[in-house]
């Protein structure tokens, strides 16, 4: 497939630009609490001899509704850079309390709303994640999570062809850590198992000739509510 | 509201600077055509009964405008020039890769239809590729066949005469001029491994519905322009084309057109690159001399 190298690039960042999203919050914000995030990174893939993941970039904002339900948004840098509004906005929230050295599950929707500047083309896709994610530390501030995100296309495809890839699934596997008022995540994905990559190029690095693994950054800083400070008596 | 509004369209607009349509192409530039002696990678190989004569393979250059932008691109016409006024002609589109080079095969199989150059066989280098200066856009694209096509013109071809044949990304052209003549109007039209169009190209490479313009402004669409195509069409594609799909691309393509007459030639087998190949080079010229003589 020498003949065609460079014309694949087109399908790399059609890949990049639509399908894969930054680090997300898995663990819901306390209440009343306000993140700020910047995310970066995307599949690997080689390039001039080497791996390196593709420059995803978003900004979010998050807040804490209360302390098992977060709201969140946020808009994707990189697609900008091609004209195309991208903007996200969802919901997470714990499935249920437990003890905190017990795993808990979180699950969030999410609605990604695209609209490109050259032409007014506008696409809606909609997402459900189901995250498990465990805290540990002094302060149970730091965690590892696991999640799994669906994206859902019922859009029909061009010239009227039926639309048979409707749902794409996305596994991640990640850790943050997280301090008073900082966050620093990171994650690998493993975006769309089962697709064969062998006709894609550049070669993502998938698993078996499938999927593509992806490595995302995240940072975040915290403006928290102000904690009650007890001092003990005695 | 309207504040995080204006900053969410003034930040896009800001960076609104990518785009890859420029990527549709892959140019190499050389300093000099080899032809039978080119020892770069190709698709496949024909034998040596196949060869032309020297004596009637002419390299030169036509000037190219696209509105106002003009370049000399490089032209291999095989045959006798000063036969064009009485022969019938195949204007090749080759694909979006290197040079003419990398496609002497396949021009030469095609000299080769019907018996040693019964049908000229015209092919360009589009700007940027091969010794043609430039660089490609799709509006240049479309502005060098048709300087090719102005260039049989002036040699004495006439439209009744002439047959357009576009691999892979020249089947953009080859649609393009047949369904918005501009010089000449080819009254036959053979794709082999066209695509659809960008948006499917778009569609192709994501698990999602995104239309091409979230990516790039090509606008190349065979697929609606081959609806007003009413002259004889001939498709090939190889069943497993990894690269333009066979389904997606190839079949939306040959199921659009209303025209007066479609040979359908799905071959098993034959990936993107190597249809001739596999399709067996004397069966394969057979059906595009049946095709151009029934």
């Amino acid at each position: 497939m020498f003949i065609f190298k460079r014309f694949l690039y087109f399908s790399l960042f059609a890949v990049v630009l639509s399908a894969c999203s930054t680090t997300r919050i898995v663990k819901p914000l306390a209440k009343k609490e306000l993140a700020i995030g910047l995310d970066f990174g995307g599949p690997l893939f080689g390039f001039a001899g080497t791996t390196i993941p593709v420059p995803l970039s978003s900004l979010s904002a998050a807040y804490g509704v209360d302390s098992m339900l977060t709201t969140f948004g946020a808009l994707h840098l990189t697609d900008a850079a091609f004209g195309l509004i991208h903007l996200e906005g969802g919901v997470v929230r714990d499935l249920y309390k437990a003890k905190p050295n017990i795993p808990k599950v979180s699950a969030g929707g999410t609605a990604h709303f695209m609209l490109d500047t050259w032409q007014g083309n506008f696409r809606f896709y909609p997402q459900i994640d189901l995250n498990c994610y465990w805290t540990y530390g002094k302060k149970r501030m730091n965690y590892v999570y696991f999640t799994l995100t669906n994206w859902f296309d019922f859009f029909p495809l061009a010239h009227n062809q039926p639309n048979r890839k409707f749902y794409t699934p996305n596994l991640a596997l990640g850790h943050t850590f997280a301090n008073k008022h900082m966050r620093y995540t990171l994650e690998m994905k493993y975006l769309t198992p089962g697709s064969p990559n062998s006709d894609l190029i550049p070669s993502y690095r998938g698993i078996g000739g499938r999927g593509a693994v992806g490595i995302y950054m995240g940072v975040s800083y915290r403006f928290s509510k102000r904690e009650k400070i007890i001092t003990p008596k005695f | 509201m309207k504040f995080y509004l204006f900053i969410i369209i003034a930040t896009t607009l800001c960076l609104n600077a990518c785009r890859l349509d420029s990527n549709l192409f892959n140019p190499k530039t050389i300093t000099e055509y080899k032809l039978d002696n080119y020892d770069g990678e190709v698709s496949f190989k024909i034998g040596e009964e196949y060869n032309i004569a020297d004596s009637l393979i002419h390299i030169f250059t036509i000037n190219s405008d696209d509105n106002g932008n003009q370049a000399d691109i490089y032209a291999i016409y095989i045959g006798d020039i000063n036969q064009i006024a009485t022969d019938t002609v195949i204007m090749y589109c080759h694909g979006n890769s290197s040079h003419m080079d990398v496609y002497w095969e396949r021009m030469k199989l095609l000299a080769n239809v019907g018996g040693k150059n019964r049908f000229g066989l015209l092919a360009i280098d589009y700007r940027g590729y091969g010794l043609s200066e430039g660089e490609s856009t799709e509006s240049s694209l479309y502005a060098d066949v048709d300087a090719a096509l102005a260039w049989l013109k002036d040699q004495g071809l006439t439209s009744d005469r002439l047959a357009i044949y576009g691999f892979s990304l020249g089947g953009a052209p080859s649609c393009e001029l047949t369904a918005t003549p501009r010089s000449l109007a080819p009254s036959w039209l053979i794709l082999e491994a066209a695509f659809a169009s960008s948006s499917v190209m778009a569609e192709g490479s994501t698990s999602l519905s995104i239309p091409s313009s979230f990516l790039t402004n090509l606008e190349i669409d065979n697929a609606e322009e081959i609806k007003e195509i009413d002259e004889p069409f001939l498709w090939f594609h190889g069943v497993i084309d990894d690269f333009i799909d066979f389904e997606t691309h190839g079949e939306v393509v040959a199921n659009n057109y209303q025209g007066s007459y479609i040979n359908k030639v799905a071959v098993e087998g034959a990936n993107h690159s190597d249809l001739p190949l596999v399709m067996g080079f004397e069966t394969y010229n057979q059906t595009v001399l049946e095709f151009l003589t029934r």
